[in-house]
């Protein structure tokens, strides 16, 4: 497990992470103009930011172009807040491309 | 108040079908002007990703001249008369409804009796966006409430592709941004049911009808006629005959429906383990599963969702995709079944069948 059930990022995780939870952040403010300072990884995603999941696909989208990898969109709506996005997202990256 | 019977339920479905790639390739033609290379095989690919987000293969579509919206509607039609050994002349009360319906005067419901061969009664349409059906049958039972009539067809036909092609619409957009805007018009779908309701019957009743509004909302999603002048909005709106915020509609959804589906459920003194199948809006896999997860309905309860080969038929997702569920024996007798609607508006709306 990379979280604890409140979203919390675990402190020992340290794999080799190509996006910075900060530039996540850089993301999500560029994306969907919301300020950076209003959210950390255990903001709610629709209760708090009023996000939904086709905008973590916008995100998604970009992502998937910038490092030329694929990510499985299953299950994607069950993700409940950012650090839940932020690690998924990790985790794929790490897995590599599957194109 | 009297019981209220569903004698049968008829749908119908054209034969076309428009492909996710069929879409992208109308995309590519209406914008070539707008993007260069670069720019339109990002937009190309955010197309094809959200198809697969949402979950969409398909789209039905009316693709010979049989296939138009009278003449669907009257197959719907004859097929809820026949399921129920009814003729026409029993029918007392034609209530029609959908966003697409093409005709203002005479209404769709008096040419539709008139096509179906029932010359006299209380015909009229409805619009209450892609609640239409569900409005329908709650008009049809207090017609029936107050004595007025015993036997009432309800009836939803949409043709988007007709109803655009006619409106000029086409896939423009001003930027990749825009696509999210317009999202939902690339994922429409062509359909008609029919259902039967009367004060005589056995077995299949309408047990209670509830639904939520919110005015507030109004200026997030629109289906209009061209050139239609609104009232200020709170977003920049597009020269496009739909259009909606996706993000915005979709948290308002996701936020206010569960809370709504749990305390309505709770106002009936039932419990959602109690309801043994459920019929959902059909908005997209991220909406439908969303919702069952958050009222805690595993997803066998909703077995039957069309929006991968049929699009979001709005008004005839629900009755087309109860029609299915019974032709396939998924339906026993004595089930309790939840039809979950929403609609632009905002609108929520929960009817309660039994079996």
């Amino acid at each position: 497990m990379i979280m604890n059930q409140a979203g919390r990022l675990h402190e020992g995780f340290n794999m080799n992470r190509s996006i910075t939870f900060d530039e996540f952040k850089d993301m999500i403010f560029e994306n969907l103009g919301i300020e950076k300072d209003k959210f950390n990884e255990g903001s709610h995603l629709i209760n708090d930011l009023g996000i939904d999941s086709l905008s973590i696909v916008n995100l998604i989208i970009k992502i998937e172009r910038m490092h030329n990898i694929k990510i499985d969109f299953h299950n994607l709506w069950l993700l409940k807040n950012v650090g839940e996005v932020y690690n998924m997202l990790i985790i794929k990256l790490n897995e590599g491309s599957n194109y | 108040m009297k019981d209220i019977f569903i004698k049968s339920i008829g749908s119908y479905l054209p034969k076309g079908r428009l492909s996710n790639q069929d879409i992208m390739d109308k995309f590519k033609s209406d914008n070539n002007d707008t993007f260069n290379e670069k720019d339109m095989d990002f937009a190309l690919y955010n197309l094809q990703r959200k198809f697969e987000f949402l979950g969409i293969e398909t789209r039905s579509f009316c693709n010979n001249d049989q296939d138009h919206a009278i003449n669907m509607a009257v197959m719907a039609c004859k097929e809820a008369l026949i399921k129920s050994d009814m003729i026409i002349d029993d029918i007392e009360c034609i209530i029609c409804s959908g966003i697409c319906n093409p005709f203002r005067e005479p209404s769709f419901s008096i040419i539709l009796a008139n096509q179906l061969g029932l010359y006299q009664g209380n015909f009229f349409d409805i619009n209450d966006t892609c609640n239409g059906f569900l409005k329908s049958i709650d008009l049809a039972t207090l017609h029936i409430n107050t004595g007025k009539h015993n036997t009432v067809m309800v009836v939803t036909c949409e043709t988007p592709y007709e109803y655009g092609s006619g409106a000029g619409y086409n896939y423009k957009v001003n930027t990749i941004e825009d696509i999210d805007n317009v999202l939902s018009s690339y994922y429409v779908g062509s359909g008609a049911a029919a259902m039967i309701i009367s004060s005589n019957g056995n077995g299949k009743k309408i047990k209670s009808y509830v639904e939520k509004r919110s005015s507030s909302n109004w200026d997030l999603a629109f289906f209009t006629s061209p050139g239609v002048k609104l009232p200020p909005t709170r977003t920049e709106r597009k020269n496009t005959i739909i259009w909606s915020n996706p993000r915005i509609v979709s948290s308002l959804i996701l936020n206010e429906f569960p809370v709504f589906i749990k305390e309505t459920v709770n106002s009936w003194n039932m419990q959602m383990d109690d309801f043994d199948l459920f019929f959902l809006h059909q908005l997209g896999n991220n909406v439908t599963f969303a919702i069952l997860n958050q009222i805690n309905v595993p997803y066998n309860k909703a077995p039957v969702n069309t929006f991968n080969e049929f699009g979001n038929m709005a008004t005839a997702n629900i009755p087309i995709n109860l029609c299915k569920a019974e032709e396939k024996g998924l339906i026993k007798v004595g089930d309790n079944i939840l039809l979950i609607g929403s609609a632009c508006g905002l609108t929520y709306s929960l009817m309660h069948l039994e079996w």
